[in-house]
This record gives structure tokens, C-alpha cells and sequence, in this order.
């Protein structure tokens, strides 16, 4: 209500961030992962004096470079240049809240930056100590981004006492924040290992396999017997409702939970049986379908979070739409339009389809489209006016996924009657096909 | 400016972190730092076509050297220029959120092709950067067919085999049009008649072509960049004549003096055309109704045309480091000016829209733990430049 709402008609906010977030998750974590992974090998190659495996580690430098600074950077820049326009609200909110975090989070990918930079191009130039030194700075700035990365993402889910206090010490170390940090290690661990394996996968040299497979093996495992474990500890961290929520039979948040656990217990038993008990047979196709089992665990869990919040950016203080959760009693009793900054027009009286138009902009559209993406005119199709007044009257209990309306009766009745010209075009449309 | 005062805060307005003043002041140190990255990617990759075109054109290997020399470090730059473009971003959005989020909505397509921009541009620089050397033909040829015959042996034989020319003007497009979105987002920002309370709901595609301050900023920056350009590669090739590189020295360092000095002569008519395309309010404020606003823009226009003028004498001397050193001092004196006189423009417009601010000492441990980081990662950073250019030796440019 604070912002104006822009239409992202064929493809969906809520897909275009998700999209986006997932593909600078999967960089965080192999920037982490691979990061730990490429000096810890660094070092054991420099101690044997394996010049086969110091070479693979330098092609490797430059494939992590790419990863880390042209996905990783640009995704997360992605994610910020995406929130501005399509959840200003959120991250006008976030940025307010977790400022100085931010701020650190700026010097550590400067530093990251550099230290990646510096270390693919000074293979052979600098002593190998100094190298390795700069592979720990990149290593160690690193985890120390997915530490405050974990802080803001838990934030969303489980505010805590910051919702009292408003204290950033609050937000940071919320409820779940530690489980949480589990989780995101496992995951890095496990992305950096199964992408690992893919190139193991690529080697001639049998010696030089069996190293490769074997260091996947010793990130992949543990990462994903932990990453259950996390994601367990993580579910009893939850408040009530939202556990509620997760553990909802039949519910998608549960479907996608289960799921996410089982394609964990499928990779450990695909991995143990297949390429880690034998690494110099290792092929191609196995690491590949390894690592989209591995990606489509992750990717499973960590699609719980959102789903459980929903409708919430920030479980208990902000909806997606924007609106302050403590607000929607206020609005209810004093109207919504009267107080939204860019509606065009601030009364129902005179035209109540037109009203009804500007509160469907400026508290759905965030989610749907008219026609396009998860589009309501498909989802009031048949609907009269009774049902549809009373669908709005109970919106924050249609899935549990969608905020309570927040406004007047009349407010609601002139919402009914605009969502009325869709069905009844929607309606039109069908008929004519 | 009589119209800002009357449109309302938002209802719910968020306190910021911390005092406006020190965080415009933290803004205005990271634009000046963002500055200089941004300016070097948009002017490199263009600088790079017209170096490897020239050097083709008329058989010059030392200008294809630094056309190399120019795409080798693009990529090093752009990830710089992100990692320090996005301080300036959270910091304008924490300081003028009010503003800058509608603003951006309203042209909120190309702000998301930024997103896909970014992809093509870093991707395209780090290509043409770790390909460069096997890749490049060996054959003279003129500029514009070579690189139409780029895309076309690219699309023939579905790869990219000879693709310096070709990824290097996709990271130029790419990284220009960037450009271009940030300038019409800053002005759609200083307008709130485009974006505030009653004004249309965002299509996502506006732009403000009827504003005349849209061409002119854009113009402004683009010769900015192109200055900081050349002024680079000038540094670079008197460091190379120091070195006993003569002939590519010179080379550099005349290719950048005349890149430098030309865009800053053309910033004499540039500049007073965007200043007067302000409104009248903010002109008058900015040019001597402010203290210091006036000695501000004087003094930096001044410095940056003396920094030229050094800049083209050092072409004539045997050792022209010293002139070219001097000759950056004053343009980073120049580009200080500038920084600060768009931030004066920028609290001017949007003074109304400034959240409140909310004690400082409620983030004190947050404030002391980013200083604790950024000493440490300073400390860091100078270390790792410190071993890398000791052990590379002074002729190793790797």
C-alpha cells in the first residue's frame, strides 16, 4: 500500500524471484562448498607433491571463478535489481532492519571478488603458501556471507523476538537461525561434492578419479545425512502454527518436505552403491542424474520455507502484498482506499467496479494476474456475486496461502463486483471457444 | 520543489539506520567508488572495439595489444563495479526508498533487463577475456565487416569461434544499456509528478524521453566514462614506458590522452547543458544558493579540464608519469566534485522523501562489527595485491 504494483503478467513475481533465488542459492552454496573443497585439496596436493591433481585444481579455479563471480554475483544482484520492483515493500523492510549486515555483506563480496580474482590468476606466480592463503581469505569470507545470509532468511520465517523488541541482535540469532546454518552447510557441502563429482566424472587419468571421487564422497555424505537432520531440527525450531503448517497432512508444504527427505535417503543410496564405492567407475550420466536428485532435494526443503510463510514476506509483520499484518483490523474498520498512497481513486462511492479495480491492483496483483499468470479471472469463473463476497470475507482461510482482505464491507462488496466483469468475461470467452 | 512538500509520507514509514547525514555521506563515498569501476566497464568495451579496429585497419600490433590488455581486465572490473554498485544501491534505497522503489516500477521492465544484461555483459567480458589469446584472427580486416562475419560464422557453425569481437560488443551493448536504465531511473526519481500518489499505475516500460535532463545525464555519463577510460589506459601506458616498453607505452598513452582529454573538452558544453536542464530551484540552489554549492562545481569542472590539459602535455615527455599521476589526482578530485554535487541534487529533489531516522546507537555493536570487517577485509585485500604484484615482478602483468 506503500508502493504502486507493477503486473508481471506471463510469468509471475513469485516464479521470477523464486527462479532467481534459487539459482544464486545454488552458486552461494558451491561458492561455499567449492571454495572449502578447492584449498583443502589445494593443500593436500602441495604436501603429496601431486602435480596431476595441482593441475586439475587450476583448470578447477578458473570453472569456480565463472560459477561464484558470473552466476553468483549477478543472480544476487539479480535478486535485489528483482525485489525492488516485483516486493518493494520487503525490501524496503529488509533493508531497514538488517542495514549493517548488508553493509558487511558488501565488504565481504569485495573481498570475495578480489580473493577469487587473485587466486585463479596467480597459480604458478605467487608461492604456493601465499596461494593457498588467498584461498582461505576467499574461503573464509564465504562462510561468512552464508552466516549472514542464513540471518536473513531465517528472519523471514521466524522473526522472533525482534517482532516484540525490535532488536537486531533479535532478528539476526532468530529461532531458527542455527538449525538453519546447519542446513545451509549441508547444502554447500553437498552441491560442491556432487558438482565435483560431475568433473571426477570427466577425468582420464584413474589415479586422479579415485582422488576426486573420493573428496565428493567425503562432502556429499555428510552433507546429505545432515541436511535431514537440519531440516528436522529446523522443523521442531518452528513456532506452533507455523509446524502446523509443515507437517499438514496432504498439505504442499508437507509434500514438499517428505519429498525433499526422501530424494536425500535416494542420493545417499544411489551414491554409496554407484560411484563412491567404486569412483574409477564413475561415469557421467550417474553424476548428472546424482546432481539433479542432490539440486531437487535442496530445492525441495528449502521450498518449504516459502511455503509455510506464505502469505507472509515476513511471518507476522509483513504479507506479500505488502500490508502490515498488524494493520488489517485498522483498515477493516476505517477502509483501505482512504489510506493507500497510490490508489487513483480513494472512495468507493461513484464507481464501486473502478474502486473495486484499484483494491484488486493493490492487494492481488502482487500474486495474480487477470489472465496470465495464476490468473483470477480463471479462479472466479462461474462464481455469483454471494460466493464471491464471501470467498473475500474469507480469504486468509482458502489454502492458507493468501492474506485476509483488508478493507470495509463496501470495500469488499465493490472488490465482488469487479472480480464479477472477470468471471463473467472469462465466462464469455469459454462459451465463444 | 513547492510540489514535493505536499505529497505524503507513507503511512507506515520505516525509520532508517542510521543519521541521514552520515549516510549520505557513506552514499557519496561509495558512488565515487562505484564510479570509477562503472565507468571503466562502460568505456573499455567500447574502447576495446575501437583499439582492435584501428589496430586491424592499420596493421598496428601495439594497439591490439591493448585492445587485449583492455578486454583481459573488463571482466576484473565489472565484478568490482557489482560489488560496489550494490552499496549504492541499498544505501539510496534506505535514504530515498520512497522515491527510488516507484520510480523504478515505473520503468520496471527495463529495470528487470538488467538482470539478463548483467548475465550477458560480465559473461560475455570474462569470454572474451579467457579466450582471447587462441581465439582472435589473424587476418587484418576493416572493423564493421569483421564483425558482422563474428555473427555470422557464429550462427553458421553454431559456436563461437572467433568471438572476440562479437562477445566484446555484447558486453559493450550490454553494459551502455545498463548504463542508460540507471540514468532514466535517476530521473524518473528527481520527477515525483511521474511516480507519485495520483500519478498512473506503472506499465513497466516508461521512460522519460520528453525530460531533457534523460540525454543530457546520459551524455554527461557517458563522456565521464570514456574520460576515466582513457585516463586509465594513459596511466597504464606510462607505466610501460617507465618499464622500458616505448613503443606500446607511447601508444597507450596517446590512445588514452586522446580518450581522456577529448570527452572532458566536450563536458564544457555537456555539463552547463544538463545543469540547465535542472529545474530552476535546484539550479539556483546548487550553483551559489547552498554554501559551497557553487566553488563545488566550479572547482571540480576546473580540475578535471586542468587534469586533460596535464594529461595531453604528458604525451610529449620522455618520462610521463609523473604528469599522468598528477594528472589523475586532480580528476579524482574532479569526479569527488561531481559525486558530491549530484548527491547535493539528488537531497535537494528528494529531501521530502527521506525517511526519519532513528537513533544510531539502537545498530551500535551492528556499526562496530561492519568496521571491525571492512578493516579486516581492507587489510586483506591489500595483502593479496601486495603478494600478487611482489612475486609477479614489475613487467609481469598477470
Amino acid at each position: 500500500m506503500n508502493f504502486p504494483v507493477l503486473e508481471v503478467p506471463w510469468l509471475g513475481s513469485e516464479l521470477l524471484m523464486a527462479a532467481v533465488s534459487l539459482v544464486f542459492a545454488l552458486s552461494a552454496f558451491f561458492a561455499v562448498g567449492g571454495g572449502t573443497f578447492q584449498v583443502l585439496l589445494e593443500r593436500r596436493a602441495q604436501e603429496e607433491g601431486n602435480q596431476a591433481l595441482l593441475s586439475f585444481l587450476q583448470d578447477w579455479s578458473r570453472f569456480f571463478l565463472l560459477m561464484t563471480l558470473i552466476v553468483g554475483f549477478v543472480s544476487w544482484t539479480g535478486i535485489w535489481m528483482g525485489a525492488v520492483v516485483l516486493a518493494p515493500s520487503a525490501a524496503f523492510a529488509f533493508l531497514k532492519i538488517f542495514f549493517w549486515v548488508f553493509a558487511v555483506l558488501c565488504v565481504l563480496f569485495v573481498v570475495q571478488a578480489a580473493s577469487a580474482l587473485l587466486y585463479h590468476s596467480t597459480w604458478g606466480v605467487v608461492a604456493p603458501r601465499d596461494h593457498l592463503a588467498i584461498g582461505w581469505i576467499f574461503t573464509g569470507s564465504a562462510w561468512l556471507s552464508l552466516f549472514c545470509l542464513n540471518a536473513v532468511m531465517t528472519f523471514m520465517l521466524t522473526p522472533g523476538g525482534w517482532l516484540t523488541g525490535g532488536h537486531l541482535h533479535d532478528a539476526f540469532f532468530n529461532p531458527t537461525f542455527w538449525p538453519s546454518a546447519l542446513m545451509l552447510a549441508s547444502e554447500a557441502a553437498g552441491v560442491a561434492g556432487l558438482i565435483c563429482l560431475v568433473a571426477a566424472s570427466r577425468e582420464g587419468s584413474p589415479p586422479l578419479k579415485t582422488i576426486l571421487v573420493r573428496a565428493s564422497a567425503a562432502l556429499v555424505m555428510p552433507g546429505f545425512v545432515l541436511l535431514p537432520a537440519g531440516a528436522l531440527w529446523h522443523a521442531g525450531a518452528l513456532p506452533a502454527d507455523l509446524r502446523a503448517a509443515l507437517l499438514h497432512a496432504g498439505g504442499p508444504a508437507t509434500v514438499s518436505f517428505l519429498t525433499g527427505l526422501g530424494l536425500c535417503v535416494l542420493l545417499l543410496i544411489l551414491g554409496a552403491a554407484g560411484p563412491f564405492r567404486r569412483p574409477r567407475a564413475a561415469s557421467r550420466a550417474m553424476a548428472l542424474l546424482l546432481l539433479l536428485v542432490g539440486i531437487g532435494a535442496i530445492a525441495a526443503i528449502e521450498g518449504t520455507r516459502g511455503v509455510v510463510r506464505s502469505p507472509c514476506a515476513i511471518y507476522g509483520y509483513l504479507y506479500l502484498n505488502g500490508l502490515d499484518v498488524r494493520s488489517i483490523g485498522k483498515l477493516r474498520e476505517e477502509g483501505f482506499l482512504s489510506r493507500a498512497k497510490y490508489a487513483s481513486v480513494h472512495s468507493v462511492s461513484g464507481s464501486p467496479v473502478r474502486a473495486g479495480r484499484e483494491i484488486f491492483r493493490l492487494q492481488c496483483m502482487t500474486c495474480h494476474s487477470i489472465d496470465g499468470w495464476n490468473p483470477i479471472s480463471r479462479a472466479v469463473q462461474g462464481w455469483d456475486r454471494d460466493v464471491l463476497v464471501k470467498q473475500i470475507g474469507r480469504l486468509d482461510s482458502l489454502q492458507g496461502r493468501m492474506p485476509p482482505f483488508a478493507g470495509t464491507g463496501d470495500e469488499k462488496n465493490a472488490l465482488a463486483e469487479y472480480l464479477l466483469t472477470l468471471g463473467a468475461e472469462g465466462t464469455k470467452g469459454d462459451k465463444k471457444k | 520543489m513547492s510540489g514535493l512538500s505536499h505529497l505524503p509520507l507513507p503511512l507506515e514509514s520505516f525509520p532508517v539506520p542510521a543519521h541521514p547525514g552520515t549516510l549520505a555521506a557513506i552514499l557519496t563515498a561509495c558512488s565515487l567508488a562505484f564510479l570509477v569501476p562503472a565507468a571503466l566497464i562502460t568505456a573499455w568495451p567500447l574502447m576495446t572495439l575501437v583499439a582492435e579496429a584501428a589496430g586491424r585497419s592499420y596493421a598496428r600490433t601495439s594497439l591490439r595489444r591493448l585492445a587485449e590488455w583492455m578486454a583481459r581486465r573488463t571482466p576484473g572490473v565489472a565484478v568490482l563495479a557489482i560489488a560496489l554498485g550494490l552499496p549504492v544501491l541499498f544505501i539510496s534505497l534506505v535514504l530515498y526508498g520512497n522515491a527510488m522503489f516507484p520510480a523504478a516500477l515505473q520503468a520496471g521492465v527495463w529495470w528487470l533487463s538488467v538482470i539478463p544484461l548483467l548475465f550477458f555483459g560480465v559473461g560475455a567480458s570474462f569470454w572474451t577475456a579467457l579466450r582471447r589469446r587462441g581465439t582472435e584472427p589473424s587476418t587484418l580486416r576493416p572493423f564493421l565487416p569483421d564483425i558482422v562475419e563474428s555473427y555470422i560464422l557464429a550462427f553458421r557453425r553454431r559456436g563461437l569461434e572467433r568471438p572476440g569481437l562479437l562477445l566484446t560488443s555484447l558486453a559493450a551493448v550490454s553494459f551502455l544499456f545498463i548504463g542508460f536504465v540507471m540514468v532514466a531511473h535517476g530521473v524518473i526519481a528527481e520527477r515525483p509528478a511521474l511516480w507519485g500518489p495520483g500519478s498512473p499505475p506503472p506499465s513497466g516500460t516508461f521512460l522519460p524521453w520528453s525530460d531533457p535532463l534523460l540525454l543530457r545525464r546520459l551524455v554527461h555519463f557517458l563522456l565521464g566514462a570514456l574520460s576515466l577510460g582513457g585516463l586509465a589506459v594513459a596511466w597504464h601506458g606510462a607505466d610501460r614506458i617507465a618499464d622500458g616498453e616505448t613503443a606500446y607505452g607511447r601508444t597507450a598513452l596517446r590512445f588514452g590522452a586522446l580518450v581522456f582529454a577529448v570527452p572532458v573538452a566536450l563536458q564544457a558544453a555537456a555539463g552547463p547543458l544538463l545543469a540547465t536542464a535542472l529545474p530552476p530551484e535546484t539550479f539556483r540552489r546548487l550553483g551559489g544558493g547552498t554554501p559551497g554549492g557553487g566553488w563545488l562545481l566550479w572547482g571540480a569542472a576546473s580540475a578535471g579540464f586542468l587534469a586533460a590539459v596535464l594529461a595531453a602535455l604528458a604525451t610529449a615527455l620522455r618520462d610521463p608519469r609523473g604528469l599522468v599521476r598528477t594528472s589523475a589526482g586532480l580528476f579524482v578530485i574532479a569526479l569527488a566534485g561531481m559525486v558530491a554535487a549530484r548527491q547535493q541534487v539528488r537531497s535537494i529533489r528528494l529531501a521530502s522523501f527521506t525517511g526519519p531516522a532513528e537513533a544510531a546507537s539502537a545498530h551500535s555493536i551492528a556499526i562496530a562489527i561492519f568496521v571491525v570487517v571492512t578493516l579486516a577485509g581492507v587489510a586483506a585485500l591489500g595483502w593479496m595485491l601486495l603478494v600478487s604484484r611482489r612475486e609477479a615482478g614489475p613487467g609481469d602483468e598477470s
